[in-house]
């Protein structure tokens, strides 16, 4: 019986003692494993952190410190606009002063003490739609943009914007003249555009959407003509009734004749108009389905006609009160546009004469790609070489 | 019977943290995704300039999720095109292992393009109307998307390749 039982001394015991190389092992993998529980929790703690940053896990609203299409962080601007106010700047980083520094050439080169804020905020956009380009790569399936396109900084100093950096250069040029200002983000968080607030009214403005064409299709817009292509969250951003300042209505044409509206959009495309606005008042609906079928029609003529077959056209109606209602037509896609280059028929024979004259024949400019240098960019480098 | 027990608990240790190390890689497709792809943009000469990624690439798993949400584990190979111009065109082929699963890789694409075609009409709607003329369909164990003006030419060249690969395997 005392066999059966061994005792520490005995073999049999010596039989069940563990190798120290399964110790040595199991202790690894613990190990191993303990880390990887580690880094897991960390990684989660992490992602939360992030979340909690853009406000993506408590589902509120907010106008600052929101991530747009995961990649570009909508972020408050306040202090460089406060130091432009108060002329003191002695708060503010290297980054943010050379950001001040920029924005305040801009404001000075485009703004004069007699405009009203509407004009200001006019000559803003018109200076951010000729003067920037936006970055396509935010388009890409797998987005690629230059860096720092997402912010007032990167903006002015490389003039290259994703709509987060549109936006955000905005409000701050808004905010430092004064002009009530802020970021709206859509309600799935992958675009954002700009409320602007003047006398006492709201208005949109989504300059990125513009950039293209610079028709003034989304300036100051109230919530109605918004709504046609932006979603957002009606509880938190501030309701825009306005009509006043909205480009089109400012800038429409009285048409008595409802059968004129053919031969103005024919002018307009022979002008390279990028938009016709176009009043009525009073109209009812029996004319204003004769103005959509004649519209229908001058577009059907326009992708027949080999000029015009490259153009994209679309039209908006647009209440203002009453019967009133402003028709809106806007044409992108205009070939200067495209190329980049605006070359006048005389400069164009000059150029063929010397290509001609060096290389023995002229191209075809059907088939160029106009890919050449920017003067703008070539501003840049210089400015950073000196 | 302890040691038993020991390395009984070693095994699952070591299976468990091996799982958790796992990244799931290493899939081969059943037809070369390089050459699939060039076949179909081939196919389609007026695309504009093309940026291209394939399940070959070392960080295909994450790039795969830019375009579906479906679960790469069951993915034997993929190909990606896309425009680098900020045009809506874009050719994309999933292989999945289980052919059963195709269905659910298509409704990923059905699902990606949806958010394209949202994107475009904020950004240009021009091209959104090009999105919605795409086309998602499915062969066999491929699941593939084509948005683009020779979309047609494109869905040729894509089976074409196949019944070539079929009739040489």
């Amino acid at each position: 019986m005392n066999e059966s039982i061994p005792t520490p001394e005995s073999p049999a015991a010596s039989k069940t003692k563990t190798s120290p190389v399964l110790i040595v092992l199991a202790a690894v993998i613990l190990l191993a494993v303990l880390v990887s529980c580690f880094f897991s929790v960390r990684t989660h703690r992490d992602m939360q952190a992030v979340l909690e940053e853009t406000g993506a896990s408590s589902g509120e609203t907010r106008e600052d410190d929101v991530r747009i299409m995961g990649e570009y962080i909508i972020r408050s601007t306040v202090p460089i606009s406060d130091a432009y106010k108060s002329g003191n700047s002695s708060k503010l980083d290297k980054r943010e002063t050379e950001t001040l520094e920029m924005a305040s050439d801009v404001l000075e080169e485009i703004i004069t003490e007699d405009m009203s804020d509407y004009e200001k905020e006019l000559a803003v956009y018109q200076w951010m739609t000729t003067s920037l380009k936006y970055d396509t790569g935010v388009l890409q399936v797998i987005p690629n943009t230059e860096a720092e396109a997402d912010n007032p900084y990167g903006v002015l100093k490389y003039h290259n914007a994703v709509c987060v950096g549109y936006a955000t250069t905005f409000r701050l040029f808004m905010q430092m003249m004064d002009i009530p200002c802020m970021v709206v983000h859509n309600t799935e968080a992958y675009h954002s555009w700009d409320l602007v607030q003047l006398d006492d009214e709201w208005y949109h403005v989504d300059i990125y959407s513009d950039q293209d064409s610079g028709n003034y299709a989304n300036f100051n817009m109230n919530d109605e003509m918004c709504a046609q292509g932006h979603d957002w969250d009606r509880d938190f951003f501030p309701a825009a009734e306005g009509t006043q300042y909205n480009y089109a209505i400012q800038n429409a044409q009285a048409v008595e004749d409802i059968y004129a509206l053919p031969s103005l959009v024919k002018e307009a495309l022979e002008e390279k108009t990028g938009s016709v606005f176009l009043s009525f008042d009073p109209i009812d609906e029996a004319h204003a389905q004769i103005v959509e079928t004649m519209m229908d029609g001058i577009r059907s003529c326009a992708d027949e006609n080999e000029d015009y077959m490259m153009l994209w056209m679309e039209w908006r109606w647009m209440h203002v009160t009453g019967n009133e209602y402003v028709l809106a037509v806007y044409i992108n896609g205009y070939e200067d546009e495209e190329n980049g280059y605006d070359i006048s028929d005389e400069d164009r024979e000059k150029i063929d004469e010397a290509i001609a004259n060096a290389f023995g024949s002229s191209p075809d400019w059907e088939d160029v790609d106009y890919d050449g240098g920017d003067m703008a960019e070539a501003e840049l480098v210089e400015e950073a070489v000196g | 019977m302890k040691q038993r027990i020991l390395s009984l608990a070693l095994a699952l240790l070591a299976v468990t943290a091996l799982a958790g190390c796992s990244s799931g890689g290493g899939a081969q497709a059943s037809a070369d995704m390089n050459a699939l792809q060039q076949a179909m943009l081939e196919a389609a000469p007026a695309l504009p300039d093309m940026l291209s990624v394939t399940s070959d690439v070392s960080d295909a798993e994450k790039l795969f999720t830019y375009l579906s949400d479906f679960d790469y584990e069951k993915v034997d190979g993929y190909l990606l095109s896309y425009s680098s111009t900020g045009t809506a065109d874009e050719i994309a082929v999933v292989a999945v292992k289980d052919e059963a699963d195709v269905g659910d890789a298509k409704a990923s694409l059905e699902k990606h393009k949806g958010d394209r075609l949202k994107l475009f009409q904020t950004y240009g709607p021009q091209e959104a109307a090009r999105v919605e003329k795409g086309q998602i369909f499915t062969q066999g164990q491929y699941a593939v998307l084509i948005i683009c003006d020779d979309s047609d030419s494109v869905k040729e060249a894509f089976a074409s390749y196949l019944d070539g690969t079929t009739k040489e395997g």
